[in-house]
């Protein structure tokens, strides 16, 4: 894998003092965090913690109790045109009305660009992430890993800079998440863009990014911050087998665990 | 034709033609004045058709039932998907829907008559009445029951409000508003015949009251039935539109394109 990597396109994210409340029930306390252009983060927690929260406030699907996420500088109060979102269900998210391509060119669609310009687009999203032989196909004709590919070509013709993940290999077996994982890190080096992963697999969160933010407590806040000493160049049996792997995923381990 | 679709139709068919067969050589020869022979309620609906006369009466109904399905369709969906989009509508809305909807059409039938009138206006407004109600209450509950991440979705790349209606509400209801618009066909039928029992000059409805009150049962008998086929029509037409609308829905893949 080619270790250069494009010059970010992605705009830098803050979150500052981040709270997130259900009626009484604090879920987040005073998240602050700095999400580099370019970069890959991962963020990591017991289950139930409030990853997902985390994730769904930095989107903007869900409001604020108290902070603000700003992008580029501008604080957003709303889902925002540089992010794109990957679900964990695809099932869920992707149309299975429309074809591969439609569902792919339809946030196009969405902004309003004429339909030969958005198919072109999304034919070529299709083809970074390998499926433009999909293109015609229904995504209930797809396995499971394909339509994830899917949905991760969607967030990019969306011109999303920002990709937000929640646990987005979740429901797909291991082989299949190693290509996906592969995948990301290959089209982040190749765009630009930055990541936010959410992950519960600790291995997954260590692999792909250059940072890792570890949330436990209730309300839940960041504990550590962890730098991935591992450089720009990943590989499956390569990477996971470095003793610096093996150091950072038993500290974020203990970190979790240790609660 | 194949021995296979041979078959088929046999098992598909054998009750029906089997009932009307004994139907029949049972009622051959009978003086019965309410029932009479089938053969001779086949011969003066026969004669009625080619005549013209039983196909204009259809044609009138025809008109009237698509008409109001029609007009039905476009409120039930356009009010479904906008009531079902929204929470606050939903349940604001919820116990008027409730209430009128359970008002039985036929029983307004003669107060519309008087309100407006002879012609088809109450006619299509009478079935338009009690057709909405399947239709718009199915729209809303399809709505509601969509996989709420597909909205999630819609809202996170700022889908508008009238492509994420057309192309994401009404497709995911589209299941379920078919199921009412079955409901619908039927419930017009009913009320294109009621409709035209009263303040009528033409139709179906209007053709069976008028041979009733001319005691010429055998062609009472003969609309009625030919009603029923009517009925029986549409609905294998629509059920087959339905198969071809919801594709997706029932996921057959292409013959010869496998999953990879």
């Amino acid at each position: 894998m080619n270790a250069m990597t494009t010059i970010p396109s992605a705009p830098p994210m803050q979150v500052r003092n981040l709270s997130k409340s259900y009626g009484y029930s604090q879920i987040l306390k005073g998240i602050d965090l700095d999400v580099r252009p370019g970069e890959i983060l991962a963020i990591v927690g017991p289950s139930g913690v409030g990853k997902t929260t985390l994730l769904r406030s930095l989107s903007g699907l869900t409001g604020l109790t108290a902070g603000s996420v700003s992008i580029g500088g501008k604080v957003v109060n709303g889902p925002a045109p540089e992010i794109g979102l990957v679900f964990q269900d695809y099932r869920g998210s992707l149309m299975p009305w429309m074809r591969t391509l439609e569902n792919v060119a339809f946030p196009l669609e969405g902004k309003g660009m004429p339909k030969a310009r958005r198919e072109e687009l999304a034919l070529k999203c299709l083809a970074d992430v390998g499926l433009e032989a999909a293109a015609r196909k229904y995504p209930w004709e797809l396995s499971g890993g394909m339509q994830q590919r899917v949905s991760i070509a969607r967030a990019l013709a969306y011109d999303a800079h920002i990709l937000l993940m929640d646990e987005p290999f979740g429901s797909l077996d291991a082989q299949t998440r190693m290509v996906l994982e592969d995948l990301v890190i290959a089209l982040q080096r190749r765009l630009g863009i930055s990541v936010i992963l959410v992950t519960h697999d600790i291995d997954e969160a260590i692999y792909m990014s250059d940072r890792v933010v570890v949330l436990n407590g209730r309300p839940a806040q960041v504990v550590d911050l962890v730098e991935v000493p591992l450089g720009r160049e990943r590989e499956q049996i390569a990477t996971k087998s470095d003793p610096r792997f093996v150091e950072a995923r038993n500290r974020v381990m203990r970190e979790i665990m240790g609660g | 034709m194949s021995a296979k679709l041979l078959a088929r139709g046999l098992w598909m068919w054998w009750l029906p033609v089997g009932l009307v067969t004994f139907w029949w050589f049972a009622s051959l020869g009978t003086n019965s004045f309410f029932f009479p022979p089938l053969n001779r309620i086949v011969s003066v609906t026969i004669r009625d058709l080619s005549s013209g006369l039983l196909l204009n009466h259809l044609r009138v109904s025809l008109i009237n039932m698509l008409a109001g399905l029609a007009i039905s369709g476009v409120i039930g969906v356009g009010l479904g998907l906008i009531i079902g989009g929204s929470r606050a509508l939903r349940e604001a809305t919820g116990p008027f829907l409730n209430f009128v909807r359970a008002i039985p059409p036929a029983a307004i039938v003669p107060i519309i008559i008087v309100a407006m009138g002879v012609g088809p206006q109450p006619k299509v407004f009478l079935i338009v009445f009690a057709c909405v109600w399947p239709i718009l209450l199915n729209t809303i509950d399809g709505v509601r029951g969509m996989n709420p991440q597909m909205l999630e979705m819609a809202q996170a790349f700022r889908i508008p409000f009238g492509l994420r209606n057309r192309r994401i509400l009404f497709m995911g209801a589209l299941p379920q508003i078919m199921a009412g618009m079955r409901i619908a066909l039927a419930v017009s039928l009913v009320l294109m015949v009621i409709s035209e029992f009263v303040g009528a000059s033409a139709g179906l409805g209007f053709y069976i009251r008028e041979k009733k009150e001319a005691f010429a049962m055998a062609e009472a008998w003969g609309g009625t039935l030919l009603t029923g086929l009517l009925g029986y029509l549409m609905s294998a037409l629509f059920l087959r539109f339905e198969r071809w609308a919801l594709h997706w829905h029932f996921q057959t893949p292409e013959p010869g394109k496998a999953a990879s």
